[in-house]
């Protein structure tokens, strides 16, 4: 029973940072209406901008991830008003998907040819320390990746649902022409929840990096990942995102502690394709502008 | 004519290599080119067919012996199948769906040709995969292959002249550009781009057999985003929903690879541009640029197309 409960809990600390990621990825999708295949490149730059803001500016680690926050957010804004803002009223979400997968091919071999192939690992001051809760053993920096994803994302729904500004972006998710008629500023809520996302999906990366080596290559299985996950909890659902991802965790740990290491991740992808043949807009079926 | 008698005097194996190679792009180009660029749905795992091809010739051909006919149509059978296993829940759906089932049957048999050592060789691949045998000749000397690939090149073209210029291709386009009224003329939208998708999957498949059995050599590398992003430069670059488009891409893409080779990884980061670029600035391809030119210097004075 114990073993049970400690694959949960590691799967939950999994389940958190896929919930990160896939939050980004499915406000991105339920307000600019695109994928953001590069959506993982951020989630790996926001790892490698923790580790060298560490190493070379010396700031600790709680300092290190909102710069690291703020540098790949920006980085985020800019490559969307420079490269989707052109596509933004093209037909359909074929262009959109274009640019942000050559996105993924620069970003990605761009990281790369700067940073090296090696592996490495964030220092942080709670990846050794490690507490007994209820006769599981967890170290510090797995509960706070459970707890700050858990309230992250529920402090982000009720910023949705409660302030002037998640009103205005539900309004243009809803119809983008009637809200700039309103007077809602839709080229500010575009780029602000393109970069927000790519930010929170490098905040992802940034406290993922003390528990397992990050390289150049991460980037690749959270995007996989995070699609699971938005598909399961419906694109554009916030809450969907929690709870899609917190699944998704848990059943991949469960799965390799006790059917198959080598096809864990056979194993959910397998499940989205069932997921969609029943559920064709997942589990929730909500969508951000309902 | 030209193609016919190009390899008469030369020798050169880096030569027939790179051409060989051209002809492989090119098929896998018009394989993408027909749903991406007709239909205009775009499978972003469309290289698994390409890799299930030149898994099913090489698991099939070093397995069991089986000559080069027989591993061409299992692996075209194989890529069809899945094709099927694909679109038949996902082309149904509004929006990205399709998008990303398709990835994750990619990344499904990327993790199974990783990770079942015993039967596909696991990271390491098939190695000693036969050379073409047709007829009870072994094609082994660079000449029969080229021609085994002109053969190859010439059939998947002529299967999408047959498709395109007939009310198939038409539908194909009419769907690309309103599904809505496309319906409203009788014409089934989900059907179609099965069709359509299912085709595609089996030039993917072609392709990937003929690679197989002309490297000698599969991996699991097959299954990456590079193959993904060679085809996509093919088709936007050289102009997509035209035939000519993507095998003039093929060309021009094989050329920038020999060249850029001395850049190491650097050309990826190169391709990504250039694909930004052309989507960006360039939707119709240089095939389209260059038509649009030709329309221009005929229409004089006010009546140029601006499109």
């Amino acid at each position: 029973m114990d073993i049970v409960l400690q694959n949960i809990v590691n799967g939950l600390c999994m389940g958190g940072i896929y919930t990160l990621v896939a939050l980004g990825l499915t406000i991105i999708f339920g307000i600019l209406n695109i994928v953001n295949f590069s959506h993982g490149q951020f989630y790996m730059l926001g790892a490698f901008a923790t580790y060298y803001v560490e190493s070379l500016l010396g700031l600790p680690y709680l300092l290190a991830i909102p710069v690291a926050f703020v540098v790949v957010g920006a980085l985020g804004v800019i490559s969307e008003q420079i490269l989707l803002r052109p596509v933004r009223f093209r037909e359909g979400h074929l262009p959109g998907v274009m640019v942000t997968y050559a996105l993924m091919i620069i970003l990605g071999y761009l990281a790369l040819i700067v940073f090296g192939p090696d592996p490495r690992r964030i220092d942080s001051p709670f990846a050794d320390k490690t507490i007994e809760l209820m006769s599981v053993f967890i170290t510090q920096q797995r509960l706070i990746i459970i707890l700050f994803s858990v309230l992250f994302v529920l402090g982000f729904n009720s910023f949705i649902k409660r302030s002037r500004f998640g009103r205005a972006i539900r309004a243009v998710a809803l119809d983008k022409n009637t809200a700039a008629l309103m007077g809602v500023n839709v080229n500010l809520v575009y780029q602000t929840t393109f970069g927000f996302g790519c930010g929170i999906a490098a905040v992802a990366g940034a406290l993922l990096g003390p528990v397992l080596s990050m390289d150049t290559n991460m980037g690749h299985m959270a995007i996989m990942k995070a699609f699971i996950v938005v598909i399961f909890g419906g694109m554009g659902s916030v809450m969907g995102a929690l709870a899609g991802g917190m699944t998704l965790g848990v059943v991949e740990s469960l799965t390799a502690a006790y059917v198959t290491t080598a096809f864990k991740d056979v194993f959910g992808f397998g499940l989205v394709i069932i997921v969609l043949l029943f559920f064709p807009n997942g589990l929730t079926g909500k969508r951000l502008n309902k | 004519m030209f193609v016919a008698i190009l390899p008469l005097g030369i020798t050169n194996p880096y030569f027939y290599h790179v051409v060989i190679m051209a002809g492989i792009f090119a098929m896998m180009a018009l394989s993408l080119n027909l749903i991406l660029g007709y239909v205009g749905q775009f499978p972003l795992g469309h290289q698994v067919f390409f890799g299930l091809g030149a898994y099913t010739a090489a698991l099939i051909s070093s397995h069991a012996g089986a000559n080069f006919i027989i591993t061409m149509v299992s692996a075209i059978a194989v890529c069809g199948l899945v094709g099927l296993l694909i679109g038949l829940p996902t082309l149904k759906m509004q929006g990205p769906f399709f998008v990303i089932v398709s990835l994750a049957f990619n990344e499904i048999f990327f993790l199974i040709t990783w990770n079942w050592m015993d039967f596909t060789g696991g990271p390491d691949g098939i190695t000693g995969i036969p050379y073409p045998t047709l007829l009870g000749f072994v094609l082994k000397n660079n000449v029969g292959l080229y021609y085994l690939m002109v053969i190859l090149v010439a059939l998947i073209i002529m299967i999408n002249i047959r498709i395109v210029n007939t009310r198939t291709g038409r539908a194909y386009v009419a769907i690309r550009e309103n599904a809505e009224l496309a319906e409203s003329l009788g014409i089934n939208p989900y059907r179609i781009k099965l069709q359509a998708f299912i085709i595609s999957a089996m030039f993917g498949g072609m392709a990937g057999g003929f690679y197989a059995h002309f490297e000698r050599f599969v991996s699991p590398d097959v299954f990456g985003f590079d193959y993904l992003t060679m085809m996509l430069v093919m088709v936007w670059v050289g102009g997509q929903a035209t035939i000519v488009g993507p095998i003039v891409g093929a060309v021009i893409f094989t050329l920038l690879q020999e060249y850029l080779h001395v850049f190491g990884i650097w050309r990826w980061v190169i391709f990504g541009i250039v694909l930004l670029i052309s989507v960006l600035f360039m939707p119709k391809g240089l095939v389209g640029a260059a038509a649009r030119m030709i329309r221009n210097r005929m229409t004089p004075g006010v009546a140029r197309d601006a499109d």
